[in-house]
């Protein structure tokens, strides 16, 4: 049995498959195999030996595994099969209506972070303020309108600001895998295909824990994915990588071979003229300012450019990982649930999202984002963004 | 321009409700119900937004009893906002007089909505 898949063709199978390198690890799965990835997980040192065996020709694929499952499969045929070269697959199948799927979304999240509000706000003013004969008394309500924008903004970042004050204070410990799953279960579409990577040893105690801002950290990178699942490319994957030290990495386009490959890309002749490939890469300012929040480090691959019209076409990967560590000494643990700050964030996101809609996917570039853009790509292949942990 | 106080004993509450209301009214802050009372007397505020749950002599409840009892010409409107959700609580501050009850976290462009219908 031999599966070519990529995240288009995994999305429209009805079985659920789970794609594992050939150490055994989980790679990526579909939306069916979900429910899976726990038990899956849970088999790794069993799946892996029977990986071992396939390889050196011990055993030939596919082969049952249902016997490892036992406790899930009485309703699912479950097959463990070669999907390339160096990749492995689990195939399930179920005869039966199977374990709960991802629940459906209850809510709908924009960008939480305002990087495009503001710009769009910004040219506005400009405009207003550039243009005397536009100040009348026909634009004095979007003028109006316009510094409300304004306020509610700065009153976003006030928030932002008292998250990071208070970060000692209302910290806990939680898993981030259980919270990066949470987040994707969560999400209302799913254009490009999370796999989620654990890297983790086999015992549970041992799971990446993150201190700090839970809630808010959610919320970040719920805002992120979503930023990617929306200007995607349809066969985009997201990796994330959760680490042994409780760091995570979130990565996007093709990261199987894309890392330490790619050059930097030219500086653009004209801020004007230069069209981002997908709204994904605007999704770096919402990792800045999940690094400015937690610490940790942002390293950004510039897609090589087209050399006939010298613009650059984006950010071809990026991770980001965070680092963790023990809450500060002398901090009692309090529930951040009970934090009304991030709660009230979201609920500011959510007005200036309902007030001021998205830019479309290919839109212009403010010329802010091109010049982050620019500054990151071509000081260096990769550039590190960096900020200490508070 | 209308005047609008802020009563709330948390510094974070109120900087973010002044931010959020500063480009439209004229914002005045107080930290606790007796300033409050004090401030309602000397600035006669077009609106309050006033916390029910400070530290203090008086609570936000208090404080809308004493402001509505008192004599102070026109009475401003008064938004209670407040962390805690209880029907009793709303009930209670509709009683003593509140003209509005929102509960934190609260949407900004409700209380903006909701200011610019009443005061213009």
């Amino acid at each position: 049995m031999n599966l070519t898949l990529n995240a288009a063709l995994l999305e429209k199978l009805a079985e659920g498959v789970i794609v594992l390198g050939n150490d055994g690890r989980v790679t990526d799965f579909n939306r069916a195999a979900v429910p899976w990835i726990k038990a899956c997980q849970e088999r790794a040192a069993e799946i892996d030996a029977l990986i071992r065996q396939i390889v050196v020709g011990e055993v030939q694929a596919p082969v049952s595994i249902a016997h490892l499952f036992r406790a899930s499969s009485a309703n699912a045929d479950i097959y463990l099969c070669k999907s390339g070269p160096k990749s492995f697959a689990v195939l399930i199948a179920t005869r039966q209506a199977g374990p709960a799927a991802i629940a459906p979304p209850q809510d709908k999240y924009q960008s939480l972070l305002g990087e495009d509000f503001r710009h769009e706000l910004s040219d506005l003013r400009q405009l207003l303020d550039q243009d005397p004969a536009h100040n009348g008394p026909q634009t004095s309500p979007l003028q109006k309108q316009s510094n409300r924008l304004s306020r509610l903004l700065v009153a976003m970042e006030q928030l932002c600001e008292l998250q990071r004050s208070d970060i000692g204070v209302y910290a806990r410990q939680e898993s981030l895998q259980t919270m990066v799953q949470e987040v994707i279960a969560d999400l209302p579409t799913r254009r490009g295909d999370y796999s989620i990577n654990t890297e983790l040893s086999s015992k549970p105690d041992t799971q990446g824990t993150l201190y700090g801002h839970v809630e808010w950290l959610k919320v970040a990178i719920k805002g992120l994915l979503l930023g990617i699942g929306e200007g995607a490319p349809t066969d985009c994957q997201v990796e994330i990588r959760v680490r042994q030290n409780g760091g995570f990495s979130v990565m996007t386009g093709n990261f199987s071979s894309a890392f330490s490959k790619k050059k930097s890309a030219p500086v653009p002749e004209t801020a004007s003229d230069a069209i981002l490939s997908t709204a994904a890469d605007i999704r770096l300012a919402i990792c800045q300012r999940i690094v400015a929040l937690h610490g940790g480090q942002l390293r950004v691959v510039g897609m090589e450019a087209n050399t006939a019209d010298r613009h650059p076409r984006g950010i071809e990967s990026f991770t980001l990982t965070l680092p963790t560590g023990a809450p500060p000494q002398g901090h009692g643990l309090v529930d951040c649930a009970k934090c009304l700050y991030p709660q009230q964030a979201e609920l500011y996101a959510q007005d200036l999202a309902f007030l001021l809609p998205r830019q479309p996917v290919g839109a212009k570039v403010s010329k802010e984002e091109l010049e982050c853009i620019s500054r990151i790509t071509t000081s260096a292949a990769t550039y590190e963004y960096s900020n200490a942990a508070p | 321009m209308k005047k609008v106080l802020v009563v709330d004993d948390q510094a974070e509450m109120r900087r973010l409700l002044s931010i959020t209301l500063g480009n439209d009214y004229e914002m005045i802050e107080a930290s606790n119900g007796e300033d409050a009372i004090a401030m309602a007397q000397l600035h006669k505020p077009d609106a309050i937004l006033l916390d029910v749950m400070m530290y203090g002599e008086f609570d936000g409840l208090q404080v809308l009893s004493r402001i509505r009892k008192s004599t102070l010409g026109q009475q401003p409107l008064i938004i209670m906002v407040t962390a805690l959700g209880q029907a009793a609580q709303s009930n209670k501050a509709r009683e003593l007089g509140a003209d509005a009850y929102f509960i934190k976290p609260f949407s900004p462009l409700k209380i903006i909505h909701w200011l610019s219908q009443k005061l213009g």
